[in-house]
């Protein structure tokens, strides 16, 4: 591979030319346009397996669970590429929550509803970068909310 | 090389495997941005197998073209994982030795074990950008590990270095239970062949 991409006998460690990532950085920032629309379809799925899982009997939730697992798992690797960390972040936060495993009671359903109001609050209102201090607020509501549900699953436990 | 190092991608070529549809598109693009010179597609690790296969067409299918392949961890119905063991370990793969990146939005440290311990090259953790791709693919063209081979594994060295690994490796093995299949520094003989 290395005489492939640096010539015959190439020796030493080679590098992509930097004008090259600046036209790739400049094609990601481009996409960022056509993820918002992405994204929008991606949280109405979320929404839907919400009220699907919420309208479920408790021992029927798992399967929604895991599908909002998996769009939970995309917006994850996602978010940050398009200039949305704060979706990479509620996104991983919202991956962990409703892993295999995890309860799937109605606390559960509230929490993930939880985690989709908030993504969706970052895309309706355009809420990039590190948001300043309507991206923190809105993660810190989030957090507040998931230390409650936390605290409720010891005492239950 | 060109005096200042710069390499050229335009004669790799490149299997992409993920199952969004809108990522394949922005790797796509990203990829060919950076000067690869032929991006392959496929959105799952079947249609991933498929094209390689082909590498058996002795009129030169696409698998026989493959230099490198960035697949998704997290696919269905045959994810990353599944898809890595088959190169490594199929008896239709094209070549064993086919360097493998692994992306995942989980790069927790469970699932990079998992892809370490299925035979990856590199692991790509998502979100990426242009900087963090072009850096795993650099990884893979400067830094091309020796193969071993075990009774457990096969795939590239886990250590870094080019060490031996029987007086590093933490488990319980003797040199002979492990064979350096593919070296690039010193030609190796298979102590038996049946291993491999």
């Amino acid at each position: 591979m290395k005489e492939k991409a640096g010539g015959l006998g190439a020796k030493g460690r080679g590098v992509i030319p930097q004008n090259l990532l600046d036209e790739a950085d400049q094609t990601l920032e481009r996409k960022a346009v056509e993820f918002h629309d992405w994204a929008i379809e991606y949280l109405a799925m979320l929404s839907a397996y919400c009220v699907r899982a919420q309208q479920a009997h408790l021992g029927q939730r798992r399967e929604h669970f895991d599908k909002i697992n998996l769009l939970a798992h995309e917006l994850r690797g996602q978010g940050g590429i398009f200039g949305y960390p704060i979706i990479t972040t509620v996104g991983k936060l919202l991956y962990n929550i409703s892993l295999m495993g995890c309860p799937t009671d109605d606390r559960a359903v509230d929490i993930v509803k939880a985690h989709i109001d908030t993504m969706r609050a970052v895309f309706r209102d355009k809420i990039t970068g590190d948001g300043g201090e309507t991206g923190r607020e809105l993660q810190f509501s989030l957090q507040l909310a998931i230390a409650k549900y936390l605290k409720e699953l010891e005492t239950v436990s | 090389m060109p005096a200042d190092g710069a390499y050229d991608l335009g004669r790799f070529n490149i299997l992409l495997v993920e199952d969004s549809q809108y990522i394949l598109s922005v790797l796509d693009d990203l990829l060919r941005y950076m000067g690869v010179g032929n991006v392959f597609k496929a959105r799952d690790g079947v249609e991933a197998i498929e094209l390689l296969k082909q590498s058996r067409d002795p009129y030169g299918g696409v698998g026989s073209r493959i230099d490198l392949i960035i697949s998704d961890m997290v696919m269905a119905p045959i994810d990353g994982l599944v898809l890595l063991r088959w190169v490594r370990e199929g008896k239709e793969s094209p070549d064993r030795f086919l360097p493998f990146i692994m992306m995942s939005g989980a790069a927790d440290d469970e699932n990079v074990q998992k892809a370490r311990d299925q035979g990856v090259n590199e692991f790509l953790a998502k979100p990426f950008s242009a900087a963090s791709v072009s850096r795993r693919i650099l990884e893979v063209v400067d830094n091309p590990r020796q193969f071993i081979a075990t009774r457990a594994y096969f795939g590239p060295d886990r250590h870094r270095k080019n060490e031996n690994v029987a007086e590093t490796e933490r488990r319980e093995m003797a040199e002979k239970d492990t064979n350096i299949v593919y070296s690039t520094d010193r030609v190796v003989r298979l102590k038996d062949p049946k291993d491999v």
